[in-house]
C-alpha cells in the first residue's frame, strides 16, 4: 500500500515567521501535536511540535518531556507562554526533518516512524519537498491492520 | 491544483418529512449529515473529475472538524485556517416538493484568524491554477474580502471564479473575475439591475464583463444555466425541468462547469456537464453527484437554445 493510499491529506502547517504564540494556539485548535513548517511555496523546511515549544518555554524541565501525554492540560501551559510567545517557529523548530512522499509503501513509512520515534510524518511531492499532506501514527495503524484483514 | 475558498463553511442536517407541520410536533428518521458550503461541494465535485483540489477557508470547533474529515473522505486535500468559534450548522427540512432552509450566520472571525487564512491563500496560489471563490462572508470580514482575494490571484495570473451576492459580489466584479456567477436566491437585483427577465439578465452580465468579467452565468429555471459570454449567449436546460432538491445544485453547476473551462471545452459541454452536476446533486439530495459516470451519461439529454 502506498502512503498516497492512506494518507491525511491535510495540509495545515506554519511559517518560520509565526511567532510561537500563533503556533500554540494552532496546535490547540486543531487538536494536533504538532505541524510542518513551510516557506512560501509549501516546502516543507522544518517541524514543530508541542513538545519543542515546551522545551524551549520551561528548559529545565526538557529532560521529563517524553511524550505529549505529559501536557495534559495544554491551555494552563499556553497561560505560561507569554514571555516566550514573541519568538519565532524557527527557534523552536526541527530544520529539514525527516519526510516521505505519497510513492512509498506502509512498510517503508512504518520503519521511518518505529525507527526515528515519530508521531506525525510530513508527507511531500516526489522529487520536491512541496507539502501533500501527513501520515500519523493512527493512518499507518489503520492501514497496516487494513491490509492483514 | 484548482482552489476552492469557503469563508462560511457548515454541516448541512436534512431531515425529510414528508407532512411537515409548523406549530405541531413533527417526527423523522435520523437526519442526513453532510458538509456543505459552496466551495466545499464545488470541491467534492471536482474530486469526482480526478482534478487536484484544495479547500481552503475557515474551520472551527467540532462542526469544522467534521467538514474537514468529510472533505479528506472525498480525497480533497484541506488547508484551513483554524477558528475559535465554531463552524455554523445549517437546517433543511424536505417536504415532497418544498424546502425550508435555515441557515446559521456564521462564527465570528477575529484578525488574526483572517491573517492566519490569509497566509494560507497566498501559499496556495503559489500553486493554483484556478481558484473558486463562492458562498455567504462571516461576520468578523469585511464585503470587500473577495475583491481582495481576486486581486492577488489576479497579480498572480490565475483566473477566478465568483458567486456571491450583494455588496460583495458588486465590489469584487471590479477585481475582474474570469467567471462570474451572481448568486440571486435572496437578492433578485444585481448592479441595480432587477433580474426578472433574460434581457436584463443578458443587460447585467454585460455590465460586469465592462470591468473585465469573461463569462457571466445566471440561474434559468428550475435548473438551468443562461451562460453570457462576449457576442454569445444561451440557456443550457434539461429535457425535464424537474429536481427533488435545491441544496449543492449550484454548487456542483460551478464545480463541474470549472472543471469544463480549466480543460479547455466549449463553452456549451461546459455549461453541458454543469448543468447535469447539478441534476444529479438534486436528484440525489446529498449535495453533489455521486460519480463523473453520472454527470457525463446525462449530457446527450440537455437542451442548448441560443438567446442571441
Amino acid at each position: 500500500m502506498k502512503v498516497k493510499d492512506f494518507m491525511t491529506r491535510d495540509l495545515t502547517s506554519l511559517s518560520p515567521e509565526s511567532t510561537l504564540k500563533k503556533a500554540v494556539s494552532l496546535l490547540s485548535k486543531a487538536s494536533l501535536t504538532g505541524v510542518p513548517v513551510v516557506d512560501k511555496e509549501l516546502k516543507v523546511v522544518g517541524f514543530v511540535s508541542e513538545k519543542d515549544i515546551i522545551q524551549i518555554a520551561f528548559p529545565s524541565s526538557a529532560g521529563l518531556v517524553h511524550d505529549s501525554i505529559f501536557v495534559h492540560d495544554f491551555s494552563r501551559i499556553l497561560q505560561q507562554l507569554g514571555e516566550i510567545g514573541e519568538k519565532k517557529v524557527d527557534d523552536a523548530m526541527t530544520s529539514d526533518p525527516i519526510v516521505t512522499d505519497e510513492e512509498k509503501t506502509d512498510e517503508e513509512v512504518a520503519e521511518i516512524m518505529l525507527t526515528e520515534k515519530i508521531k506525525i510524518l510530513p508527507v511531500v511531492r516526489p522529487k520536491t519537498k512541496i507539502l501533500a499532506g501527513v501520515v500519523t501514527r493512527s493512518d499507518l495503524l489503520k492501514a497496516l491492520f487494513e491490509k492483514n484483514e | 491544483m484548482i482552489l476552492t475558498v469557503t469563508l462560511n463553511p457548515s454541516i448541512d442536517k436534512t431531515f425529510e418529512i414528508p407532512k411537515y407541520s409548523i406549530n405541531k410536533l413533527n417526527r423523522t428518521d435520523m437526519p442526513q449529515i453532510i458538509a456543505g458550503g459552496k466551495g466545499i461541494n464545488a470541491a467534492i465535485v471536482l474530486k469526482l473529475f480526478k482534478e487536484e483540489v484544495v479547500a481552503t477557508g475557515f474551520l472551527g470547533d467540532l462542526t469544522g472538524k467534521k467538514v474537514g474529515e468529510y472533505l479528506r473522505s472525498k480525497d480533497v486535500t484541506t488547508n484551513f485556517a483554524q477558528i475559535e468559534g465554531s463552524t455554523r450548522t445549517n437546517y433543511i427540512v424536505l417536504d415532497r416538493r418544498k424546502q425550508t432552509q435555515i441557515n446559521e450566520r456564521g462564527p465570528k472571525i477575529e484578525p488574526d484568524e483572517l491573517e492566519s487564512f490569509m497566509d494560507i491563500y497566498e501559499r496556495a496560489l503559489s500553486h493554483a491554477k484556478f481558484v473558486i471563490m463562492a458562498g455567504s462572508i462571516p461576520p468578523g470580514i469585511d464585503v470587500d474580502i473577495y475583491k481582495s482575494l481576486a486581486r492577488k490571484a489576479k497579480h498572480k495570473n490565475i483566473n477566478v471564479f465568483l458567486n456571491t451576492s450583494g455588496e460583495a459580489l458588486e465590489r469584487a466584479v471590479e477585481a475582474a473575475p474570469y467567471i462570474v456567477k451572481p448568486d440571486i436566491r435572496v437578492r433578485e437585483k444585481v448592479l441595480g439591475i432587477t433580474l426578472d427577465s433574460i434581457k436584463n439578465k443578458i443587460r447585467a452580465a454585460n455590465k460586469i464583463m465592462s470591468d473585465g468579467a469573461q463569462i457571466v452565468m445566471f440561474s434559468e429555471g428550475i435548473i438551468g444555466e443562461l451562460i453570457v459570454s462576449k457576442g454569445k449567449a444561451f440557456i443550457a436546460k434539461p429535457e425535464k425541468d424537474t429536481l427533488r432538491s435545491r441544496i449543492g445544485v449550484q454548487d456542483s453547476i460551478i464545480g463541474a462547469f470549472t472543471y469544463g473551462v480549466v480543460n479547455n471545452m466549449s463553452l456549451e459541454n461546459a455549461a453541458k456537464i454543469a448543468v447535469c452536476a447539478g441534476k444529479a446533486a438534486g436528484d440525489r439530495m446529498i449535495n453533489t453527484p455521486e460519480s463523473s459516470k453520472e454527470i457525463e451519461m446525462c449530457q446527450k439529454n440537455i437542451l442548448i437554445e441560443e438567446v442571441i
